[in-house]
């Protein structure tokens, strides 16, 4: 079993693709960072003026804000919305295949989609609230900071709590039904079996989405550069689009890569507290 | 005649609200586009567009003054061959980590895990740098390197459930029967993981024809893909809505076929991490 020549050209060729594309790239702008535009060595001072940079770390805590809600309102959910599903009987073939659907658009459609929902004089948002006399006033959902960081975080979990909704499906669909048997013999109640039948039984798959949709949402870049480009003023800007702004948008290069690197490094410090030891949980069972 | 029993009305409710919860915004999309640019921005906005006002003017005004096929074209070009790049790294990476052991192995396997964590926008700017000196910026070749390349770790991670438990006697017989490594994977193991090939395919090219971020960056005219070409639409001083809508929904038709068509593969794809 064990023959090491081939290894060259089945792990070590196709992965110094990704390093050659993207490590040395990665480490090369962490050199950039310790210069200014005109080349000069400056040493740690883009680092210093990104500690001093309020937006970044206001930035920073809005993606963590949005990642945990995200994740976590995916996540509650589609749990629910798997299990409900679950229950309807012959129905849920139907329901099946339209899941895949809102999934299929993609974040920046969606983005530009949520400008024409949640416009504040011409959306169909305002007007149904208003209608059904939730609202009295027509909001400005993108316009105010604490409006616009909860609207791009509901048209998140709008689009893609149908994707993980179905994820929990078919987890559920693969538990034995001797179990339900057997839960019901024991005079089980409805709520005892999903205590502690289903939901012990889809912890891993709740695990895998929670941590999988963590790791998309701290990246995200797509929906809130179509939704708000990170209006109005920065309040929805997440790290992603603070990196885009400096480096692309400004042309600050060298300022971009050391927030860059900044960034990579907290999230490198999240991959060793919590995904890795997780990794080697479900890798041991 | 057998009764309708309260349970089914509850059932048909309950599909009801699902199906029509997860396809308002598509319907709202189409309806917005099928509007003239001046009936879209009303305080009572039209729930259906009036058939007397019914119009195909935006799809018309954006493949004219756009050209939303070349780009689509493209996406789907460079999408397309950057999967067939991702898949078949990926698989090999998956296969030796799974069939092989060394003395690394463990490091490599966290080593992944963390490649796949870091957010891309870290790469952005170096690549943008190094990309232009070399005049590959804009480019074909340049986006099927790059969105091929990207996916290896998240595509081999996704991989190694499906190597895990693949039989170790089928690999046997054919390095019996004379296969070098390379023909194992490619004549034994791909053939016989063809549903997760199938579902990681779907996965890999929705996910790079959907991105924006590599899309923004890197192409502007000869390469352009159709993400950021959609987000042209909004101009300084209008918002044309309908246009908007059109163009979303349009971009949306390649992956909605591909999705409708095949599905069933697409959880399995990601799931099978946690269902074996």
């Amino acid at each position: 079993m064990l023959r090491r020549k081939p290894l060259i050209f089945l792990l070590v060729i196709p992965f110094s693709f990704f390093i050659l594309s993207h490590t040395i790239p990665f480490l090369y702008g962490i050199s950039l960072s310790f210069y200014d535009w005109r080349e000069n060595f400056v040493g740690f001072t883009n680092y210093l003026s990104v500690f001093n940079d309020a937006i970044f770390w206001e930035s920073l805590k809005f993606t963590f804000i949005y990642a945990v809600v995200v994740a976590g309102a995916m996540t509650f959910f589609g749990l629910f919305f798997g299990i409900f599903i679950n229950h309807l009987g012959r129905g849920q073939i139907l329901v099946k295949s339209v899941l895949l659907i809102p999934w299929a658009i993609s974040l920046t459609a969606w983005g530009l989609l949520g400008q024409i929902a949640l416009s504040k004089q011409f959306g169909v948002v305002n007007d149904v609230l208003v209608r059904l006399g939730i609202l009295e006033t027509r909001l400005a959902w993108l316009g105010d900071p604490t409006l616009a960081k909860i609207s791009v975080m509901l048209s998140r979990i709008s689009k893609d709590v149908w994707f993980s909704a179905l994820l929990f499906l078919v987890a559920r669909q693969t538990i034995p039904s001797e179990l339900y048997d057997e839960s019901k013999v024991c005079g089980a109640g409805p709520w005892q079996t999903l205590c502690y039948v289903t939901l012990p039984m889809l912890k891993p798959t709740m695990l895998f989405v929670t941590t999988i949709l963590f790791i998309f949402a701290l990246q995200e870049f797509d929906l809130v550069f179509a939704l708000t480009r990170g209006g109005p003023g920065f309040a929805t800007e997440v790290a992603s689009v603070n990196i885009f702004r400096h480096g692309v948008r400004y042309g600050n290069y060298e300022y971009g890569t050391a927030v860059a690197a900044v960034w990579s490094l907290i999230v490198s410090i999240f991959v060793i507290i919590v995904f890795a030891p997780l990794q080697r949980r479900i890798m041991e069972k | 005649m057998k009764r309708l029993k309260s349970g089914d009305v509850l059932r048909l409710l309950g599909i009801i609200v699902v199906v029509s919860l997860a396809l308002v915004p598509i319907y709202w999309m189409l309806n917005v586009s099928l509007l003239p640019e001046t009936e879209v921005i009303r305080t009572s906005p039209h729930y259906y567009p009036p058939p007397g006002i019914v119009t195909l003017d935006a799809y018309k005004e954006i493949l004219t003054e756009y050209s939303v096929f070349t780009y689509i074209l493209n996406s789907i070009i460079i999408c397309f061959l950057a999967t067939v790049v991702t898949l078949l790294l990926s698989f090999s990476i998956a296969y030796s980590i799974a069939k092989y052991d060394f003395r690394l192995k463990k490091y490599l396997y966290y080593g992944i895990i963390w490649l796949l964590a870091l957010p891309w926008v870290v790469y952005v700017l170096p690549i943008f740098k190094i990309v232009s000196g070399l005049g590959l910026l804009d480019t074909h070749v340049l986006m099927i390197m790059l969105y091929g390349f990207s996916g290896i770790p998240l595509f081999s991670w996704f991989a190694l459930p499906f190597m895990h438990t693949f039989p170790n006697e089928l690999i046997d017989a054919g390095r019996l029967d004379g296969c070098s490594e390379w023909g194992v994977v490619w004549r034994i193991v791909m053939p016989s993981l063809k549903n997760a090939l199938i579902a990681l395919f779907i996965l890999r090219f929705v996910w790079a024809y959907n991105d924006l971020l590599y899309s923004l960056s890197f192409t502007f005219y000869r390469a352009k893909m159709i993400m950021p070409a959609l987000l042209e639409f909004p101009g300084l001083y209008e918002m044309p809505y309908a246009k908007m809508a059109a163009g979303g929904l349009l971009a949306m038709l390649p992956i909605l076929l591909i999705v409708v068509i095949f599905q069933k593969y697409v959880v399995s794809g990601l799931t099978g991490r946690t269902l074996k």
